[in-house]
């Protein structure tokens, strides 16, 4: 491997959020940004005399939707322009303000330059998907070392490169907003990604949503009112539902505490209801069916069934769901 | 072979003035590491506060909205029991939890009488002030009355 200069940083360039992590003693360590957090928001709001990227381009999404821009990771290698007060930035620029923001905050929590990155892209991004992100880094002032697979990212930071036989590995990655499965091929230390397949539009967001309807739900049979359609009680429940879904990981039964979240001429009214876990997963049974599909599709595409499925990666937050890695043992046999 | 053995025989011994120069490499590189630490441990310290009041902010809010919202006392009074109900989880949740009372410690509880009793000696018989342990350590120590036991 030819001697490189300068610090090296490693960047998850998400659809919503973005991370980046830097080697630390041959660890990687995920760096926190300006803001203190460890994922940035991949949210760009672009005026002609400044541009602002991640929560507070994010704050704004709403009352200045003209100056903002998200998701642009789905246009990337596309001809597709964003048009932003009658100019006109390829996917690749404005990519390259999220580049740009992290590049900084690396550099200021490392106290030097960083002058190269590695960035992931997912394993079905097309050949100009891929230029389309090296160039992203480029325009950013970054060498790119190399475009390396999400899946087969997920894979090295499980050192499973450094085992010395042959094998296959199924990455199952859920997190908030995407699905995507991948079959990986391991040999002499070389991922090969033998299938790809997977749901653009579901994730851990989805499943907040299902029990955010259930507490309204329940709300409306205990009260009669409908906190759906009060915008400040549609927000706490969504910081409730998200609670409870994470909490269901590890408790049986959670109890959703939402005080004083209306009130009508009888006075104040509360949530205050136990979700068990049992509950919880039959609510998310459609989720769970729909996460099953892109399974089986991949290990059909690759030509395997279970049993030549010899390990199981779990990436995202919401694969900590016990029901999901449930299912995944269910259809491959291990975990 | 013979040639590597040259090669070893010709690596002089290092000179006064070059131990110097690798010496206040080193101490600039520990100054550095040094002052890296520093910012590092701010930073940490910042962010461990911030994901604190995260998780506190919205207890905040709520004491807020049941402030404008006291018509109904009942209503109000179990609002209240939920959002204590909060915070305990809150404290749980940090690895906080009342100290036992099981009888009297010293290293648990802070005796501020001793009164003679009926029951065994060293019964705790009023607790003036919770006492708190934090991760299986004593955060602070109760205050109670003890029992001298019967005179």
């Amino acid at each position: 491997m030819s001697k490189v200069n300068g610090a090296t940083i490693g960047i998850d360039l998400g659809t919503t959020f973005s991370a980046f992590a830097v080697m630390e003693g041959g660890q990687p360590v995920i760096i926190n940004n300006a803001e203190g957090a460890r994922t940035t928001p991949s949210v760009v709001n672009i005026k002609e005399d400044e541009i602002t990227v991640g929560q507070v381009a994010r704050n704004q999404a709403i009352v200045d939707p003209m100056h903002t821009v998200r998701s642009v990771k789905r246009k990337m290698g596309t001809t597709e322009k964003v048009v932003i007060e009658g100019k006109e930035y390829t996917p690749e620029q404005v990519s390259a303000m999220i580049l740009q923001k992290i590049k900084r905050d690396a550099e200021a929590y490392l106290g030097k330059e960083v002058k190269n990155a590695v960035i992931t892209v997912p394993a079905y991004f097309n050949d100009s998907e891929r230029q389309a992100t090296k160039n992203a880094g480029q325009i950013a002032g970054l060498n790119v070392l190399r475009i390396i697979n999400e899946p087969t990212a997920a894979a090295l930071a499980y050192g499973l490169d450094k085992q010395d036989k042959e094998s296959t590995i199924l990455v199952f990655d859920f997190g908030g907003g995407t699905f995507d499965v991948s079959v990986l091929e391991l040999g002499d230390g070389i991922f090969e990604v033998k299938s790809t397949a997977g749901d653009n539009h579901l994730g851990g967001d989805d499943v907040d949503q299902i029990i955010m309807e259930w507490i309204a739900d329940t709300f409306k049979k205990n009260t009669g009112v409908n906190l759906l359609d009060d915008p400040t009680a549609v927000q706490r429940l969504k910081d409730a539902a998200e609670k409870a879904k994470i909490e269901l990981s590890t408790k049986m039964k959670v109890n959703i505490n939402i005080p004083f979240i209306t009130a009508d001429q009888t006075g104040p009214k509360h949530v205050n209801e136990d979700l068990t876990r049992a509950t919880f997963e039959s609510l998310i049974a459609d989720v769970i069916k729909r996460l099953e599909m892109p399974v089986k599709q991949a290990m059909k595409d690759a030509k395997l069934d279970a049993s030549g499925i010899d390990k199981v990666i779990f990436v995202g937050g919401s694969t900590r769901i016990p029901a999901v890695q449930d299912m995944v043992e269910k259809l491959v046999g291990k975990t | 072979m013979a040639e590597t053995n040259q090669v070893e025989e010709t690596v002089e011994t290092p000179t006064v003035e070059e131990l110097t120069q690798t010496l206040q490499r080193v101490q600039a590189d520990f100054e550095n590491y040094r002052k890296q630490q520093e910012k590092r441990l701010e930073d940490f310290k910042f962010i461990i506060k911030r994901e604190n009041l995260l998780k506190m902010l919205p207890i905040v809010d709520n004491f807020s909205l049941a402030l404008k919202n006291t018509a109904n006392p009942e209503e109000f009074m179990k609002g209240m029991d939920l959002i204590y109900a909060q915070f305990q989880t809150f404290l749980e949740d940090n690895g906080v939890g009342i100290v036992s009372y099981d009888a009297y410690k010293p290293d648990l509880h802070e005796a501020l009488m001793k009164v003679d009793d009926e029951s065994d000696e060293n019964t705790i018989l009023e607790v003036f002030q919770d006492g708190y342990m934090l991760d299986g350590r004593v955060l602070r120590p109760a205050k109670v009355k003890v029992s001298g036991g019967k005179k």
